[in-house]
């Protein structure tokens, strides 16, 4: 399925401003998936994602021993518990490993994540409709699900770079969710980015759909 | 409208209806009530606009009684007065403060609740609280935090209202006010070194005001009132010995005299049988747009009954010790800092706070597994909460969620109690041998300056181990807990943590009959037909709460009292 090869002098007027996530929607005869369910596949996708990560933070406390240790002697908050910042470090690697696998492997080999195919949502590549390459699911994992946590972490010296590197997190979601809700083929600055499309899939039938519009 | 004494010219003569020497809570709200009038009003005040601390010292003097406050340290010499450093707590007086106890001598007032009924209402507008709103049932129906569950025949919860910290200058808040004011004249840097009265010793002619600056002139008037408190107006009536020898009003010996406090210290301890137990209404919090906190005392009718005198019982909550680490944080005392500040005031070091509380408020990061897609605990954090119980669970805030959200925890949630500290708040029985009294040593001014010689009796430990007994078996038989009294009961032995309330009481006090008191009821000084006292100097007595809001009445009743005698 070739998208973005309308020839401008043969098609009329109007598509001739079809872009190449269009051409691949209409060429699917799939709709852009509506921001909603879009919404509720990524919840499902962060709870199945914390309980993965939950096993493997588990498995490193199991075989490492526990990253924080309570001390109920402490007089204040600041001795209270103790971090093993090694530990820290291994259960960084080990949870953004997990994420990018969850979310990686499964765009590029299965077109969706797990909730994705859960509520029949594609991630296709805009142009030409296919699954993501490996560096497309990279860039789109990476601006959907910004390692906030890791980079605190690694920044934790510096005093208050957590609390803001925090503090952008919800600012940063609105910035994904106004950009995919006021754009019309519903990319987000994700999607655009990482030249990805999410599309509803309506069973095999043909349902007419020529521009892509939902 | 303001002047600065400094460019009066030495050996002027001012004129005016009315001399109010002092510009505290009582000067101001006396000086306030003829803004606009027929009179002309002088309020001659030593300090300035600010903290100056040549002029402070002009206060100091020694300590020779029980261990006070530098005098230097319990007052404050500048325009607004003690109010510049004024807690803010603010109740009335009930019917039974103004009644003598029996077997207390010297107590009693010469007036009664209603004679200065009509004033409290007006006095709490000028105090910046909320009128009428004194029973407890007009505020534990809309308070998150309720009393204690004590039987009110024995021990009672009273409410005291707290003025915002941003108003309680009465010098910041009147002002404008009283610059506007064409007909009242605020003299800065006027220091009154004495009062002048006629050959007869009968009738104040004028005072005499020197500056630090060396300038010195006279004040007449037809009224004058004395309003700078209760160790400067007796001073500056002995230091006035013209017609005198023993001081102006002093004829028989009780300027000075009957200085009393509301000593305060630790007196004993509450396990609580429940840790969730909920002391919150016993601390300063919010309730709509006003601040309140509890207190406990013991029940008037039993007061009466046995000649107690009135007392004071604050419980303070301990907390976990990871709660008071939380809350005596630098983090905290930031937030706090901020809260506290008015709109026009600039925060000191805004930056530096904001990037600790910032720090503090993200204290969560390192118990949350980096790379999940939300912050999301560690399993050895989830299994710690979820094998506590609620106490151990709510203890662990601090840990988790650092000081200010630990401390935000504990002002609208409450948290586990580890035991009540009490402190008691006595009212002091009139004793006529605690005293402020003149001393040789002389001040810049030439002024001899006064030592204070503070002293408690068998009377006031009485009291206080008979108010905590009442509470102990009130909170024995509701199995709240167990009261643990410090101290012995038979043998008064002030402990070390005794302390003031800044309150300076009963040193011009009032009495209808000249041999008992220093004014009459109307505040006017025995033999003496134009001197007037105002503030808590003239209590004979003064229950267990703060002196201010009635020293505020007292004055306004003063006001209207000297509208008449003026005509």
């Amino acid at each position: 399925m070739n998208a973005g090869h309308s020839n401008k002098d043969k098609l009329p007027p109007s598509q001739s401003q079809t872009t190449p996530a269009a051409a691949t929607a209409s060429s699917a005869k799939y709709p852009f998936a509506s921001g909603f369910r879009r919404l509720v596949a990524c919840i499902i996708d962060i709870v199945i994602l914390i309980l993965v990560i939950l096993v493997g933070a588990s498995a490193i406390n199991a075989v490492f021993g526990p990253t924080v240790r309570f001390n109920p002697t402490a007089v204040t908050p600041a001795g209270s518990a103790i971090v093993d910042n090694g530990l820290i470090v291994l259960n960084a690697i080990v949870a953004n490993l997990l994420s990018a696998g969850y979310f990686v492997i499964s765009w590029m080999i299965l077109g969706a994540s797990p909730a994705q195919l859960l509520l029949a949502l594609q991630v296709r590549n805009e142009t030409g409709g296919g699954t993501l390459s490996l560096s497309q699911a990279i860039i789109r994992w990476v601006l959907l699900f910004p390692p906030f946590g890791t980079v605190a972490f690694l920044m934790a010296t510096v005093p208050g770079a957590g609390a803001l590197i925090w503090a952008s997190a919800p600012i940063w979601y609105l910035v994904l969710l106004t950009t995919t809700a006021l754009s019309r083929s519903k990319q987000g600055v994700h999607d655009r980015l990482a030249r990805s499309v999410v599309l509803r899939k309506r069973g095999h039938q043909l349902k007419g759909v020529a521009d892509g519009t939902p | 409208m303001f002047a600065d004494a400094r460019t009066v010219p030495t050996g002027t003569s001012l004129e005016t209806d009315i001399c109010i020497i002092g510009a505290g809570a009582a000067g101001i709200t006396l000086a306030r009530e003829y803004i606009g009038s027929e009179f002309r009003v002088a309020v001659l005040e030593s300090g300035g606009f600010e903290y100056e601390t040549e002029t402070q010292a002009l206060y100091d003097g020694p300590i020779i009684g029980l261990p006070y406050f530098p005098l230097a340290a319990a007052r404050l010499r500048y325009f607004g007065g003690t109010t510049n450093h004024w807690g803010g707590t603010c109740r009335p007086f009930a019917d039974a403060d103004f009644k003598p106890r029996r077997g207390i001598p010297y107590t009693g007032w010469p007036l009664q609740r209603e004679d200065i009924e009509p004033f409290y209402g007006p006095a709490a507008h000028i105090c910046q609280v909320t009128p009428e709103e004194w029973k407890l049932d007009a505020w534990i129906h809309r308070d998150r935090f309720s009393p204690l569950p004590l039987d009110s025949e024995r021990i009672v919860t009273r409410v005291a209202q707290l003025v915002p910290e941003s108003d309680r200058s009465f010098g910041d808040r009147y002002r404008k006010e009283l610059r506007q004011a064409s007909n009242v004249t605020v003299y800065l840097h006027a220091n009154v070194t004495e009062v002048q009265a006629d050959n007869a010793g009968t009738t104040v002619t004028s005072v005499r005001v020197a500056t630090l600056s060396g300038k010195r002139f006279l004040v007449r008037a037809k009224l004058f009132v004395l309003a700078v408190g209760g160790i400067e107006n007796p001073r500056l009536l002995l230091a006035s010995k013209q017609r005198w020898p023993n001081g102006l009003g002093n004829q028989n010996d009780l300027v000075g005299r009957f200085f009393s406090e509301h000593p305060r210290f630790v007196a004993g301890r509450i396990v609580p049988t429940d840790p969730e137990m909920s002391v919150g209404f016993y601390e300063s919090h919010n309730v709509g747009n006003d601040r309140i906190r509890g207190y406990l005392s013991p029940a008037r009718h039993i007061q009466l009954a046995e000649g107690l005198l009135d007392t004071q019982i604050r419980i303070t909550p301990i907390y976990d010790k990871q709660f008071t680490s939380a809350i005596e944080s630098e983090e905290v005392a930031s937030v706090r800092s901020a809260l506290n500040s008015s709109p026009d005031q600039s925060v000191p070091d805004l930056g530096q706070h904001l990037i600790e509380v910032l720090t503090d408020l993200s204290s969560w990061q390192k118990f949350s597994i980096p790379g999940a897609p939300i912050p999301v605990p560690y399993p050895e954090v989830i299994r710690e909460i979820a094998q506590s119980t609620q106490a151990q669970t709510e203890n662990l805030i601090p840990q988790l969620l650092g000081d200010v959200a630990a401390a935000a925890y504990l002002k609208y949630f409450g948290a586990p109690v580890e035991s009540l500290v009490v402190t008691t708040r006595i009212e002091q029985a009139p004793n006529p041998d605690s005293r402020v009294k003149l001393v040789a040593e002389r001040d810049q001014l030439g002024m001899q300056r006064v030592a204070l010689d503070w002293r408690l009796s068998a009377i006031d430990w009485h009291n206080m181990q008979r108010a905590l007994h009442i509470l102990g078996a009130e909170i024995g038989r509701t199995g709240l807990g167990r009261l643990k009294i410090l101290y012995p009961e038979h043998e008064p032995d002030w402990p070390e943590d005794l302390a003031g309330g800044w309150h300076l009481i009963g040193t011009t006090r009032m009495h209808d009959n000249p041999k008992w008191g220093v004014v009459d009821r109307n505040c006017r000084v025995h033999g003496l037909s134009n001197l007037y006292i105002a503030g808590s100097s003239v209590f004979p007595t003064a229950g267990s709460g703060t002196p201010t809001l009635t020293l505020v009445a007292l004055t306004l009743r003063l006001a209207k009292h000297l509208r008449g005698v003026l005509g």
